[in-house]
């Protein structure tokens, strides 16, 4: 299994490496960019599957298996959802933080070593914390997408686009994107959370409110933006602090 | 047989000259056709556009060819003396090296510009048809069509536009993305304001409204864009459906408020709004900048952009000179 994500880890800084200095030539090209995400997400998948394999159940059990199971959502979400239009440039973003997460996931101690094997499985769990994490790979390119949003609001609104600026997608583009990534996002985390009250997580209650308390935060914010409109940079914020926000709750309970 | 050019452009004679030897695009077969007749001459082509007039050749001896093509100059000057410091001159190697240069852009008054390569295509097709080319200037011009296409698309010559019209249409672009479904909203029927809504619509701007002091100017601005003529007036009424406001009026005050964006916000959705301030003094108070949505250009940040694309292109001469040096050096040329 290390192997894999030792892979992962090289691909995706590789992949990184190549779009940041192609971007400096030109732009990076988009089928090589597709086949290193590719490569990335199928090496993270067989990592988790040899994880699940010993664990007999979702790998979804320490710090380590967390880090991995997200670093493979947000591949598996830019290499459905990166081949729009020019927003395939999320590779420069997505890349260095799927190798963050990977780089996290070595670090001694995260990944228990040895853990027994589950005795008994309960499937609604398990999708729970599987649909859950998932949701959360769009959510974080929904943050990535933003960050690419504020970047070149602020260079545009400063009336100095600079070489990086004016290579990003257009700002009517990437505000879309979030909102289509956080909408699939969201639909995702739904049927986790249906899966989590199905599975009356007695032990889980308080993960289980905070994960509802999430949903509920983003379905505020997607409403308000398609319903009442809100200005970009305001919904970029938002999208980045509920996320970072998210991200922090989880990490503690 | 060796190869040679003569010509004049931009840089070495004044525009009253230069139209006096440009020859009409339909006519460049023929006059390359008519320098067959000077002595040495086995294959010619005329190259003329706006900024340059060029003669290339194939000859017996460069030199020889070189000094008949004066008086040739001479002749198509409508019997004015085109004097030899007006002219250049480049034989052989130097012949290749600086068709290279023309095909790249880098010979031109707008460096990088993409027109040119096109003019030399064009120029070389007619010559072909009137059977003016054979072994010599075909390689020559296949060689430096290629070379002209390797040193775009390797370097960043033609990136970013230079003009303030251009550069506010990439704007426009890198906000909205596709401008089919941007609506244009122009106050002042100036030239400026003119040109830089002409460079929005012929990149598919949708609809374009013109408001004017003067009326009748407003509506020969918008007939010619196939747009809407507006009262000064009532520029206001079409705020909610605009996306992109140019404006360029001869007011001492501001002419755009916040206060007028205000009361439309809520209602555009925050939707983008792009504003482009051509006027000077300023018709867009600088406060509307401070809108999240609103996104603000003066003339200024405009021709400073501008200015950046043209250092940026300026600092890739070095690389392109080096693809071309490179390129030449891979093909034996007629008498090189």
């Amino acid at each position: 299994m290390t192997l894999w994500i030792i892979i992962a880890l090289l691909v995706s800084l590789g992949s990184t490496y190549y779009g940041w200095a192609s971007l400096r030539r030109g732009m990076p090209n988009k089928v090589v960019t597709f086949v290193l995400g590719i490569v990335t997400c199928l090496a993270i998948t067989m990592a988790l599957a040899a994880r699940g394999e010993v664990r007999g159940a979702c790998p979804l059990m320490d710090v380590g298996e967390l880090f991995l199971f997200i670093a493979w959502s947000l591949s598996l979400f830019f290499v459905l959802t990166g081949g729009t239009y020019r927003v395939s440039l999320l590779g420069l973003f997505t890349s260095p933080t799927i190798a963050l997460f990977l780089g996290i996931v070595l670090v001694p101690g995260l990944l228990t070593e040895n853990p027994p094997k589950a005795q008994v499985l309960d499937p609604w769990k398990e999708s729970h914390a599987a649909t859950s994490i998932l949701a959360f790979g769009g959510l974080g390119l929904g943050a990535l997408a933003s960050l690419m949003f504020l970047i070149l609001d602020k260079r545009l609104k400063l009336g100095a686009p600079d070489w990086i600026s004016m290579k990003l997608p257009p700002v009517n583009t990437l505000i879309s994107s979030v909102s289509r990534l956080l909408t699939g996002g969201v639909v995702i985390l739904t049927i986790g959370i249906i899966a989590g009250i199905i599975s009356s997580l007695e032990s889980g209650l308080v993960h289980l409110v905070a994960a509802g308390a999430v949903w509920v935060a983003y379905c505020v914010l997607l409403i308000w933006y398609k319903w009442k409109g809100m200005p970009p940079r305001s919904f970029a914020l938002w999208t980045m602090g509920l996320f970072i926000i998210s991200c922090v709750i989880f990490m503690f309970i | 047989m060796e190869l040679a050019c003569i010509g004049l452009n931009y840089s070495t004679a004044p525009l009253e000259l230069r139209e006096k030897v440009a020859v009409a695009k339909a006519d460049l077969g023929a006059r390359s056709k008519a320098l067959l007749n000077v002595p040495g001459v086995q294959e010619s082509l005329v190259l003329s556009t706006c900024n340059r007039t060029e003669y290339y050749m194939a000859a017996d001896v460069a030199e020889r060819a070189i000094e008949e093509m004066y008086g040739v100059f001479a002749e198509s000057a409508e019997g004015v003396l085109v004097p030899k410091d007006h002219l250049y001159t480049e034989s052989k190697i130097d012949t290749v090296r600086h068709l290279c240069r023309v095909c790249a852009g880098l010979d031109s008054m707008v460096l990088g510009e993409t027109e040119i390569f096109g003019q030399v295509k064009d120029a070389y097709r007619q010559a072909q048809e009137f059977g003016v080319t054979s072994k010599g200037l075909n390689k020559l011009f296949q060689k430096a069509f290629s070379v002209g296409k390797k040193v775009r698309t390797h370097t960043k010559i033609q990136e970013g536009n230079i003009s303030t019209g251009s550069v506010a249409v990439d704007l426009a672009q890198k906000i909205f993305g596709n401008l089919r479904d941007t609506n244009i909203l122009v106050i002042g029927a100036g030239e400026i304001s003119r040109v830089t809504a002409q460079s929005l619509k012929s990149r598919g701007a949708n609809s374009i409204h013109v408001a004017n002091r003067s009326f009748d100017k407003a509506v020969d601005l918008a007939q010619e864009f196939g747009g809407t003529a507006l009262h000064f007036d009532a520029w206001e009424d079409v705020l909610l459906q605009t996306d992109v406001i140019i404006s360029s009026t001869g007011a001492p005050h501001f002419v755009v408020s916040p206060e007028q964006i205000e009361r439309v916000r809520k209602q555009r959705k925050y939707r983008p709004l792009f504003l482009i301030d051509l006027a000077v003094p300023r018709d867009i108070d600088p406060a509307c900048n401070d809108f999240e949505e609103v996104y603000l250009f003066d003339i200024d940040s405009l021709e400073y952009q501008a200015a950046e694309n043209r250092a940026s292109r300026q600092k890739e001469i070095e690389r392109c000179e080096e693809i071309i040096e490179e390129e030449i050096a891979k093909v034996k040329f007629l008498g090189v």
